[in-house]
Order: C-alpha cells, then sequence, then structure tokens
C-alpha cells in the first residue's frame, strides 16, 4: 500500500519537473509554457481579481442552469412517463433527443441572447435538462406496478403512494442523474463561454489561446480542473455514496 | 403491423407535422421569421447547400474529423485500458488521477488544441480522438475490471498462459464494453468536432452554423443543425445494428455506460 502511495505521489511530480525542464530545452514554451509561469500567472490573476471574477461567472451559470434544467427535466419526465399511453408515442422523440448531439444548438441562443452569460445559461439548461429527463424516465419506469396496486388497494392516499412507492424508486436515478449533470453543467458552463463569452474561465482559455498566451491558457485549464474536481467531490460524490448507502440498505 | 401500431405511428407523424406546421406559422404570421425561421426556408436552404456545392464538401469535412476521431480515439482508450488492466498494481496507482482527469470537461481544451495543431484538420480529430478515447477506456476498464477476475483465474487454474487469457477472456469482454459505450461516444464525438469547428475552421457543418450565426442566419444555422442531426441519427441506427448483432443477451450493458453531455 505503502509503495502504491509513493508511486501515486511520483506521477505529479516527475510530470512537473519534466514539464519544467523539457518546455523550455525543446522551445515549447510558446505552446505549453512552464509549471512556474503558469504559477506566477495564477497568482497575479488572484491578486487582479480577475480569477474570482472568471470562476464566479463559470460557477453561477453551471449551478443556476443545473438548477433549471434539473426541475425542468425532472417536471417533464415524470409527466411523459406517469401515462403509458403518452409514453408510448413520445418514446422515439426521447430516444432520438438523447443521441442528438446538442451543443450544435447553440448559435442559435448566440443569436437570440447576444454573446455572453444568458446565452451560456441556456445552454447549460438545455444539456442537462435532457440528462434529467431520461433519468427520471428510467425511475419512474423502475416503479414496480405490482406494489403500486397492492399499496392503492390498502387504501394509500395520493400523497401516501408519492411518498411510499413513487419517491424511493425515483430518488436513485434522480441521485445518478446528478452524478452526471454535475460535470455536463461545468462543460457546458465553460463551453457556452469559449464559443461566445464575455467572462468565466473559459473566456480565460479562449482569449490566452487566441493571443498566444500560453500561460494564461494553462492556468484557465488548471482553474477548470480544480472547479471539476471540487464540483464531483462536492456533489456528484455525495449523490453517490448516498446511492451505495441506499443500496446497501 | 398491427392496428396499434399504425395508430401509434400515425400519433408520432401527427406531433411532428403540429410542431412543424406550428413554427411555419408563427413565422408566417406571428414573429418575424428573422428570429424563427421557417421549416419552408430550412428545406430551402438545405436545397441551395446542395445545388451551389456547399453541402457536400462540409458533410465531407465534418464526417472526416468525426470518423478518424472516432477510429483513434477507440482504439487507443480500449488498448490502454487493456494495458491497464493487466497490472493490478498500474491500475491500482493510476486510478485516482483517471478520476481526476475525467472530472475535467475535455471541450474545455479546445483552444489549446487549435493552439497546438493548427487550423484545419488536426485539432478537431485530435479533440474528437481525445474525447472518444476518454468514454471507451472508462468503459473497457470499468466493464472489464468487474467481470473478469473470476474467469481468468479458472483459465490459470487450467494452465491457461498470459496470451491465451488475453486472447479469450480480456479481448472479447473489452469488445463488448467498446460496443456498449458506443451510443456515448458518437454522441460525443459529433459534438467535439462541432465544437472544434465553432472556434476556429474553415469548413464543415460546424463552420456553416457558426457563419450563420455571426450573420444573425437563423435559416443558416437550423439547416446545418439537421444536417448535424440526421448524421447522429444514422450513426445511432448503425450502433443499434451492431448492438443487436454483437451483443444480443447482454441488454444489462446496453444504455448503462457514461451519457453525452
Amino acid at each position: 500500500m505503502l509503495k502504491v502511495r509513493l508511486l501515486q505521489a511520483a506521477i505529479p511530480v516527475a510530470l512537473l519537473v519534466a514539464w519544467q525542464t523539457l518546455a523550455p530545452a525543446r522551445e515549447l514554451e510558446v505552446f505549453v509554457s512552464t509549471p512556474e509561469d503558469v504559477g506566477r500567472r495564477l497568482v497575479e490573476l488572484g491578486r487582479s481579481g480577475e480569477l474570482w471574477t472568471y470562476a464566479g461567472t463559470t460557477v453561477r451559470t453551471a449551478l443556476l442552469g443545473l438548477a433549471i434544467g434539473s426541475l425542468l427535466g425532472i417536471t417533464v419526465g415524470i409527466v411523459l412517463a406517469s401515462s403509458q399511453r403518452i409514453f408510448r408515442v413520445v418514446n422515439p422523440f426521447v430516444a432520438a433527443a438523447y443521441s442528438f448531439p446538442r451543443i450544435i444548438l447553440f448559435p442559435l441562443f448566440l443569436v437570440w441572447f447576444g454573446p455572453g452569460e444568458k446565452a451560456g445559461l441556456f445552454l447549460v439548461a438545455l444539456i442537462t435538462f435532457f440528462l434529467m429527463m431520461v433519468n427520471t424516465i428510467a425511475g419512474m419506469k423502475s416503479i414496480d406496478t405490482e406494489r403500486f396496486t397492492t399499496v392503492r388497494l390498502l387504501g394509500a392516499s395520493r400523497l401516501q403512494l408519492v411518498r411510499v412507492v413513487m419517491l424511493p424508486s425515483l430518488l436513485p436515478f434522480i441521485l445518478s442523474g446528478i452524478g452526471m449533470t454535475v460535470p455536463a453543467a461545468f462543460l457546458g458552463a465553460i463551453v457556452g463561454e469559449i464559443l461566445g463569452g464575455r467572462s468565466g474561465v473559459g473566456y480565460l482559455i479562449e482569449r490566452s489561446a487566441g493571443q498566444f498566451d500560453s500561460a494564461g491558457m494553462m492556468a484557465g485549464v488548471v482553474v477548470v480542473g480544480f472547479m471539476g474536481a471540487v464540483a464531483t467531490l462536492c456533489i456528484a460524490r455525495p449523490a453517490e455514496k448516498y446511492l451505495e448507502r441506499m443500496g446497501a440498505r | 403491423m398491427t392496428l396499434e401500431r399504425v395508430r401509434l405511428i400515425s400519433i408520432r407523424l401527427a406531433i411532428v407535422g403540429v410542431v412543424l406546421g406550428a413554427w411555419e406559422l408563427v413565422g408566417r404570421f406571428w414573429v418575424d421569421p428573422f428570429w424563427t425561421s421557417m421549416p419552408s426556408r430550412v428545406a430551402g436552404r438545405l436545397f441551395d447547400w446542395s445545388q451551389d456545392g456547399t453541402l457536400g464538401p462540409a458533410i465531407q469535412t465534418t464526417a472526416t474529423e468525426i470518423l478518424l476521431g472516432l477510429a483513434v480515439g477507440i482504439s487507443a482508450g480500449g488498448l490502454i485500458a487493456i494495458a491497464l488492466g493487466q497490472s493490478k498494481m498500474l491500475s491500482t496507482v493510476v486510478r485516482p488521477y483517471v478520476i481526476v482527469m475525467y472530472a475535467i470537461p475535455q471541450l474545455a481544451l479546445a483552444p489549446l488544441y487549435i493552439l497546438w495543431f493548427g487550423l484545419f484538420l488536426t485539432p478537431k480529430v485530435v479533440l474528437v480522438a481525445v474525447m472518444s478515447a476518454f468514454f471507451t477506456f472508462f468503459n473497457v476498464y470499468e466493464g472489464v475490471r468487474s467481470t473478469e477476475d473470476r474467469i481468468v483465474a479458472e483459465m490459470q487454474l487450467l494452465g491457461a498462459s498470459r496470451l491465451q487469457v488475453l486472447r479469450w477472456v480480456v479481448l472479447p469482454s473489452a469488445a463488448v464494453f467498446i460496443i456498449a459505450s458506443l451510443r456515448q461516444t458518437i454522441p460525443n464525438g459529433i459534438q467535439a468536432a462541432i465544437v472544434g469547428e465553432f472556434i476556429v475552421s474553415v469548413q464543415g457543418l460546424g463552420y456553416l452554423a457558426h457563419q450563420a450565426s455571426v450573420v444573425l442566419d437563423l435559416t443558416g444555422i437550423f439547416a446545418a443543425v439537421v444536417v448535424v442531426a440526421a448524421i447522429g441519427l444514422i450513426l445511432d441506427q448503425l450502433v443499434s445494428l451492431g448492438e443487436r448483432m454483437w451483443l444480443r443477451g447482454r441488454a444489462d450493458l446496453v444504455r448503462t455506460a457514461a451519457l453525452p453531455a
């Protein structure tokens, strides 16, 4: 186990050393910068406050879009799956929407809302809406109809049916949906900023790349990685952990 | 075809008809079609594009990016996953880094590839390849890890060599997981090619959509979207066919892999 931990620690160190020494030696600094320059740039961006503004924009777009998209997705999913008749009609549409590359719709939002946060917000909401809808439908389909009928025959009220039968079946799917939508929301926010942002980490990456400022570009990538890791640790992982515990019960 | 099925399909067609009709009417009588365009205009634009030689090269460019990228990415992702799976030690060591890498939205790196690989075909192929390598890697890695232990142990007891285990257990099961993950890999690959073209390009469907958005031409955007959606549907149908041929009896694997964004 100690050996594993040591090797694990050695990997990033080796990569950083290789990056720091090889990049100048091969004259690749224009393209990849060096860890030293990237670190310095991060400190500069942090001091000037730009970093916090950009990160704030990205997090706000991702989380707000996620909230809007998820709520709509869960609602529409429940409605579509609640009646066997409706579901049989719309099923192929849902399947087609599932495999549709959604980001292609972004130019539409650019025209409708202009460059900026709003277009990004719509992209995030759109992406998370579909993921959540598909997951909710799968959850609704997992409800045991026999159990549902039995509980209803025992005289349960509508509210009790929802609480005792529907929610327990639905919750695992919504939680695993959150595990998928959180990374997707950040992806949507950052892509929106790259393609038509005025602020945000994606904007930082795109602007720096356009100016051949590799230190700024790499600094943006570091921030993106950090945000992705934090989002996974704080939202997606707890949801999965909770899911595992429920499964174990 | 039963009567029930005919009814179902006609309801679906009616829905499509009503949506398209409403869209057309909105454009004609209610909102300036500058904001919404209209199905008739989109169809007209697609016809124009096919006549003036815009459409063919655009489809060819984007399809080349997608197919080349998928080929490179899927083989690379599958090979790395199999290689890591060969050593328990190695796969334990790199596991946390794989998870961290997965947390980084890969499309955020698109500007990097454009800076590194120029403006034309290469950066988009790289983007599609990296994207699909990730999806394939994850699915194969998790899949191979979760199924094999017992069978491998039994084969070794029966005296199988390392190569035989690779040939008869690891490769077939990896192939199954690659096919099962295609349904997620392909839309993501298409998405990657399009985003790459949005950022910088001189040709392709993403380029057409982006150019149209610059001049606020909704009709052009919708026309490009329709073509991309058609490519997505065609590839999806091919995957369905592959699943029916090679994944019979493994329905549990289909649609369980990571979802597209």
